[in-house]
């Protein structure tokens, strides 16, 4: 093992990694807000009566956690195209990525509304409450904290998915670390960039998510922490929230 | 879309199943194994023996698989350590398991009651004994969801093995797309098959909960659970 780390080299091509960091940022956050946006919707889609509905709910789950993010990435890079829907790279892992968390998120959203306890519903219906309203201002506040830490752990696994990007050419920071490994055959060096840039990032999640679980261990002795039980008992339901990839 | 060029390739898409389980089947032996004794060095009071772990822990639950599967590919070469495409991904994918692992495992560990312990030692038994009969078996039930989605999760990482060369399913796909230029028909064939061992999984986390759960597993026999003496002996072997 005699390998002289080349610093000059890292010093050298760190700048431009600048740009790649803000594309990866660009992925994880764009792919967040639409799957997050679309799993809220359909976790109150599932609490209607509709059985076609609920069908397709629970298909578009069951298929996107259970298909590899590189075969739904590839699909959305190669054969959208041919079925007629042109998509930029930057698209086509984005919305492969967001369908693919959108189908966790959803799960998760799922079980914290059915841990809000359905005196809730009963009671803002007989207030006579709006159905947007009594979602707005009754359910999802309490649906939110129960939420946040798992919420959390699954958006650092989503920002390790964003990496597979690079895979259908988008030049995020292994893209961007593949492509200088082909030009300069420093695979050590590059590999370590993207470690650190990764590791930066995930442990920002991770300490964020550690934050709010104290946050929350701290009300614990407040009733309304039994809402935080409840959940936990659905949460173990769930499968693969969190976890490699 | 025509799904007879997909019958006519069948043998190349079988083959690079084959090699997808096989891979799986490393990856899910060898990451549960690993991690046993890490998630006990991680729960001991020894700190020099726990934040090791830890620092391990968090590195491989930080960085992205693809990352590992580089830099193990491309990285460990240049400073002398060769290894051909297969073992070279495989050790980039124990690696990523085996953090979720450690953790699941130390949570399991966690979650026995401390009466068990206590009950064990005032019996006199053994160290060892204690910990294969009494704490594992305990364990093990509280972890095995977690560790089989990880394993789901494992599973669908192996795809990206194909990155660095490595012809399993997908990489066997991504070949036949270039030859044949046929995406829709070959991605939704490999979606399939993907599907399949997905639900293989699912099947086999639920014989394996079932065996773990004494209560279960016991279910169906005529006679109670309690007094049937093998399924005691089971239960605490």
């Amino acid at each position: 093992m005699h390998y002289a780390f080349d610093w000059t080299f890292v010093l050298h091509v760190l700048p431009r990694f600048a740009r790649a960091l803000v594309v990866t940022l660009q992925v994880f956050v764009s792919a967040l807000l639409i799957s997050t946006s679309g799993a809220i919707m359909m976790a109150l889609w599932s609490r209607r009566e509709s059985r076609l509905l609920r069908a397709f709910l629970t298909t578009f789950s069951w298929l996107f956690r259970g298909l590899p993010e590189l075969i739904v990435l590839l699909f959305a890079y190669l054969a959208l195209p041919q079925m007629g829907v042109p998509l930029s790279p930057f698209w086509a892992a984005t919305l492969g990525l967001a369908a693919i968390g959108m189908a966790y998120e959803y799960e998760i959203f799922r079980a914290a509304l059915n841990a809000v306890p359905n005196g809730q519903f009963e009671a803002a219906r007989a207030l006579g409450i709006a159905p947007f309203t009594m979602s707005r201002r009754i359910i999802l506040p309490q649906v939110l904290r129960i939420v946040l830490a798992p919420y959390i752990t699954f958006a650092c696994s989503s920002l390790k998915r964003t990496a597979v990007a690079s895979a259908v050419a988008v030049p995020e920071v292994m893209g961007l670390a593949e492509r200088f490994n082909e030009a300069f055959q420093k695979p050590f060096e590059l590999m370590l960039i993207a470690m650190v840039f990764y590791g930066g990032l995930s442990s920002l999640l991770m300490l964020t998510e550690l934050l709010v679980e104290r946050h929350f261990a701290k009300t614990q002795a407040h009733p309304d922490a039994t809402l935080g039980k409840r959940m936990n008992e659905s949460d173990a339901a769930l499968t693969g929230i969190g976890g490699s990839a | 879309m025509n799904f007879h060029i997909v019958l006519a390739n069948w043998p190349v898409l079988a083959r690079g199943t084959l090699t997808t389980i096989e891979l799986m089947a490393v990856v899910g032996t060898l990451s549960p194994l690993l991690a046993l004794p890490l998630a006990v060095a991680r729960n001991s009071q020894r700190k020099w023996l726990a934040y090791p772990v830890a620092t391990f822990s968090w590195f491989t639950r930080a960085v992205p698989t693809l990352v590992l599967l580089f830099f193990a590919y491309y990285g460990l070469p240049v400073v002398g350590i060769y290894l051909n495409p297969v073992p070279s991904a495989l050790t980039a994918l124990v690696f990523s398991a085996v953090g979720y692992n450690i953790e699941f495992l130390r949570a399991g560990l966690k979650a026995v009651p401390k009466g068990q312990r206590e009950a064990a030692r005032a019996l006199g038994m053994p160290q060892s004994v204690m910990f294969r009969r009494i704490i594992l078996p305990q364990a093990l039930r509280v972890a095995t969801p977690a560790l089989f989605s990880n394993l789901t999760l494992n599973l669908k990482g192996t795809a990206l093995a194909s990155l660095v060369s490595v012809s399993e399913l997908t990489g066997d796909t991504q070949g036949l797309l270039s030859e044949t230029y046929r995406p829709v028909e070959f991605l939704i064939a490999a979606a399939v098959i993907y599907l399949c061992l997905n639900s293989i999984l699912i099947a086999i986390q639920h014989r394996v909960q079932r065996y773990l759960d004494p209560a279960a597993r016991n279910a169906r026999s005529s006679k109670p659970a309690i007094i049937n003496p093998k399924a005691c002996k089971a239960a605490t072997r």
